[in-house]
């Protein structure tokens, strides 16, 4: 990255095919600020800003971009936000890259549908942040992380070419790149349009609340419930701040179905659970509201992915009263688990291992990623997104 | 390098016996079941290009030293099981030095509990599945080609075997692999490297079929044997009713072990009993076609071996006359559980088949499909021994697009070929499209031509509906030329992946992406 590139050049090159209405200049924040209007868009910008060694940054919701030496180009892309294909048939939506997450989880539930995970509540986050940042993570056992949502997809690639999947459920087709795509936090590219898996409503939800007195107790409890009775939501949540009359530890399922067979497993659920933690009267949704009795600070929101035993090594290791103000576990899915914590600073967070410490892959695996990630974009376009989210650059 | 000196060196790595140049092994190694060699074969062609040595390394130390001289030397590399692949994936090129990794064929760790099983990449997929069954576990990987296959081979390709829809497919069986890249280095991934199974670098090798490395050791999960599988056979109307009924299945949040709907014309050569809707013999219903079109399909639906050749050379008519056969569609299912919990499948399964207008046949169906699931590749040689050629494709798309493909392939290949599917490997999304083909012309020269017209139209026809060019037979140098199509943009991922794990460009060089 030169950094040499001036904020006129940079107009002057995208202005060559895009409207001048759709490109504005920040002398102060020295950067220039393009609405994209279509894929064909993101991809000039995007080979503009290759050819001209200029970072790009999307502009986020939950993330911030950080400080830049020189001239970059922050991309909208909330024009992009048609719902492109949609096929109950397939159980599948498209959705375009700046598509808001609560706008179509609202849409596909007029349809009668669902996403199989929950759109991030904290601001109106857009498709494209969704999937790139660590920030909301699974439904649960019954539908996986959010990346298991994707069954295709078109990104931008760090030089302005399109990459693009076939709409398969399934493929023998060399490697399989969205996967690096979607765990680099962008460093590989810029998705555009995804195919999602989405869910039938189903006829009745049964939510189930408890509270906890021994919290590790429960977490080893919980991934019997999850193996035994596939919830489609099971979550522990930990708040510290909870108003008079709420638990502090509280476990959420829910449960999705109808008849005989729903019954049966919300009995198993009780069951299961019976021993570590007390059935609560307190409704789901005043639980889950976290925002309510507490302000995230963006930036100081920590999300990271544990094994089985990491989430044991955390639990068992909170300090009374102390550690992260609200704690999420969910997830439960292969050994897995996705935790969001709301810290209100670092020393609160300390006891969360980093997403480092507790990785999906091992450090050669995330090297040759870093490597690979750095061939692809000579230009260093896209090398500093992990940045908004508190990543690595 | 000379050819004589690399030998030489190659010597000096590997013990004796466990390297060989002899001619008959120089030419088994050029070749693997790529159809299109057979046709070289048919021709009395012997292979134009050739490799130098085939090794046999014994572990994972000697396969990282001579992937470390090859790519100080630039030598390219071929890696090999047991050389099943119909895509061309091992073909080498000249001067290669071939990998054959079946004397890597141990099991180096079983852990029940956690339900993991490591093994070298050499075991053949039935040895690993026996051994597995006398300790009450099952890999639930079938490919039909498993007494012929190597678990090195399923993971270079993304095999999927006739228990998909229960097991999924190799990709998510693995949870670990360790690799010697093209660089010497060893990479270790998923459980093998301190990780878990969502190491995205997992997705990165498995697949890639020996052009960024060499897998040395797979991690898979394995699950208990079920109490009880058993097998029943439906018949439909049509292939619409029949998909529908695959579809409902999944949505409800079945997972069969087995679920594979014939088309008509596969119902009869899959040699399973069938009636015409009005409870007909086929057999009979087609003999009373009048002339040529009775004739035919009498031929047909014995498979005889003297009617194939001139059958084939007219490939449209005899494709119009198939669908005039007055067949329904056959659907084979599995389910597997304890006994109660069957009981439970197959009571959603009929009311689901009932409610597409499916009628239950019974388990005889579904236990001769199960006597004879691996029979069905060695029924090709009687055509390639007629002198004829058979391949397939195999494609998967979503539900909504799965029948116009179908249509479409039909349409696109039949001008060339003689073909029928058979719909397995369902999703919750969609499925996969098993095409067989067969075709004939006298020579060589010409039987290329139509071999190679009738691919170009398939994958069109393929592609126009967003399916993927290869579900489960991977890539190799068959279908090499559609990546562009199946996935713009992944030579640019794939190029910078290779620059880092095989610099020297030498491992399996041409095959998946063609960076030349």
């Amino acid at each position: 990255m030169n950094g040499t590139v001036s904020g006129t050049r940079l107009r002057k090159e995208l202005g060559k095919q895009l409207p001048a209405h759709r490109i504005s200049v920040s002398d102060s924040g020295r950067y220039v600020q393009v609405e994209a209007d279509s894929a064909q868009d993101v991809c000039y910008v995007v080979s503009v800003a290759s050819r001209e060694a200029a970072p790009v940054f999307p502009v986020p919701c939950l993330g911030r971009i950080p400080p830049v030496d020189g001239w970059h180009i922050r991309l909208s892309l909330s024009r992009l936000s048609a719902i492109t294909d949609f096929s109950p048939d397939s159980g599948l939506v498209c959705v375009q890259c700046g598509t808001g997450m609560q706008r179509l989880s609202d849409w596909l539930a007029e349809k009668g549908f669902a996403l199989g995970v929950h759109p991030e509540q904290s601001c109106e986050m857009e498709l494209w942040e969704f999937m790139l940042s660590a920030a909301s993570n699974s439904f649960g056992p019954r539908f996986g992380f959010k990346r298991d949502q994707v069954l295709s997809l078109s990104a931008v690639l760090p030089n302005g070419r399109l990459f693009r999947n076939s709409v398969s459920p399934a493929r023998s087709t060399g490697p399989d790149f969205s996967l690096p795509l979607l765990h680099s936090a962008g460093r590989f590219g810029l998705p555009l349009e995804i195919y999602l898996r989405i869910h039938p409503l189903p006829a009745q939800r049964v939510f189930l609340t408890f509270a906890l007195d021994d919290l590790p107790a429960a977490v080893e409890r919980t991934w019997e419930v999850a193996s035994a009775a596939t919830p489609e939501l099971i979550e522990i949540g930990v708040n510290r701040l909870a108003p008079g009359g709420l638990p502090q530890r509280f476990v959420l399922v829910e449960l999705w179905g109808e008849g005989k067979a729903l019954s049966v497993r919300k009995e198993l659920v009780r069951k299961l659970l019976g021993d570590v933690a007390r059935p609560s009267e307190v409704p789901y949704e005043m639980l889950l509201a976290f925002e309510k009795t507490y302000r995230f600070v963006e930036g100081q929101t920590r999300h990271v992915t544990l094994s089985r035993d990491s989430l044991k090594d955390l639990v068992e290791g909170l300090p009374p009263g102390g550690g992260p103000v609200t704690l999420r576990i969910r997830g439960f899915v292969d050994g897995l688990v996705s935790v969001t914590a709301g810290c209100n600073d670092e020393a609160e967070c300390a006891i969360l291992p980093s997403e480092e410490s507790a990785p999906s892959g091992s450090r050669e695996s995330r090297r040759i990623l870093d490597a690979a990630a750095g061939m692809l974009d000579g230009s260093g376009v896209f090398m500093r997104l992990p940045e908004m989210w508190g990543g690595r650059g | 390098m000379e050819r004589g000196r690399l030998r030489d060196e190659l010597k000096k790595l590997l013990g004796p016996g466990r390297i060989s140049f002899a001619p008959q092994d120089i030419v088994t190694y050029s070749s693997d079941m790529y159809p299109a060699t057979q046709i070289d074969k048919l021709g009395k062609m012997l292979p134009q290009v050739s490799p130098a040595a085939i090794c046999f390394p014994e572990d994972a130390a000697e396969v990282q030293l001579l992937v470390r001289f090859c790519s100080q030397e630039r030598v390219p590399v071929v890696p090999c099981g047991a050389g099943s692949g119909v895509c061309g994936g091992t073909l080498p090129p000249e001067g290669a030095v071939v990998i054959d990794l079946k004397r890597m064929d141990r099991i180096l760790r079983f852990d029940p509990k956690a339900g993991i099983i490591e093994v070298e990449p050499g075991i053949i997929g039935e040895r690993l599945e026996d051994w597995l069954n006398s300790k009450g576990f099952t890999l639930g990987h079938f490919p039909s080609s498993i007494a012929c296959s190597t678990v090195g081979g399923y993971v270079a390709c993304r095999s999927a075997g006739q228990y998909s829809s229960r097991y999924g497919k190799i990709e998510d069986m693995t949870v670990g692999l360790s690799v010697i890249l093209g660089d010497g280095n060893q990479l270790d991934l998923g459980i093998l490297g301190g990780g878990n199974r969502r190491d995205p670098m997992l997705a990165v090798i498995l697949g890639s079929e020996g052009t960024l490395g060499i897998v040395t050791q797979v991690a898979l999960r394995v699950e208990p044997l079920p109490e009880l599988v058993d097998f029943s056979g439906f018949a439909f109307v049509d292939i619409e009713d029949g998909i529908a009924c695959m579809r409902r299945l999944l949505r409800a949040g079945l997972r069969p072990t087995v679920l594979r709907l014939y088309d008509p014309l596969d119902s009869l050569i899959a040699g399973m009993h069938s009636t015409t809707a009005s409870g007909e013999d086929v057999h009979r219903a087609a003999s009373k076609l009048s002339g040529l079109k009775g004739l035919l399909a009498g031929a047909l639906t014995d498979l005889n071996e003297a009617g194939i050749a001139v059958a084939l050379l007219r490939p449209s008519m005899l494709n119009r006359i198939a669908e005039l056969l007055p067949a329904r569609c056959m659907m084979i299912i599995g389910v597997q559980g304890d006994k109660a919990s069957v009981a439970r499948q197959w009571d959603e399964v009929r009311s689901i088949a009932q409610a597409c207008r499916g009628e239950d046949l019974g388990p005889e169906p579904g236990y001769h499909w199960f006597k004879r699931r691996y029979a069905v590749s060695y029924k090709q040689s009687r055509i390639f021994a007629a002198g004829a050629f058979v391949d397939t494709l195999e494609t998967a798309t979503t539900w909504d697009n799965l029948v116009p493909m179908y249509r479409a392939v039909l349409k696109a290949m039949g001008k060339e070929v003689f073909l029928m599917a058979h719909f397995s490997h369902a999703y919750r999304e969609g499925c996969s499209i098993y095409f067989t083909f067969a075709g004939y012309r006298p020579t060589s020269r010409a039987a290329h031509s139509i071999y190679k017209r009738a691919w170009r139209e398939g994958i069109e026809a393929v592609t126009r509906y967003s399916g993927t060019v290869s579900h489960h037979h991977g890539v190799g140098v068959l279908k090499r030329w559609a990546m562009g199509r199946e996935c713009p943009g992944g030579i640019e991922l794939f190029s910078a992946f290779k620059k880092i794990m095989d610099p020297e460009r030498v491992m399996n060089p041409g095959k998946v992406y063609n960076l030349d």
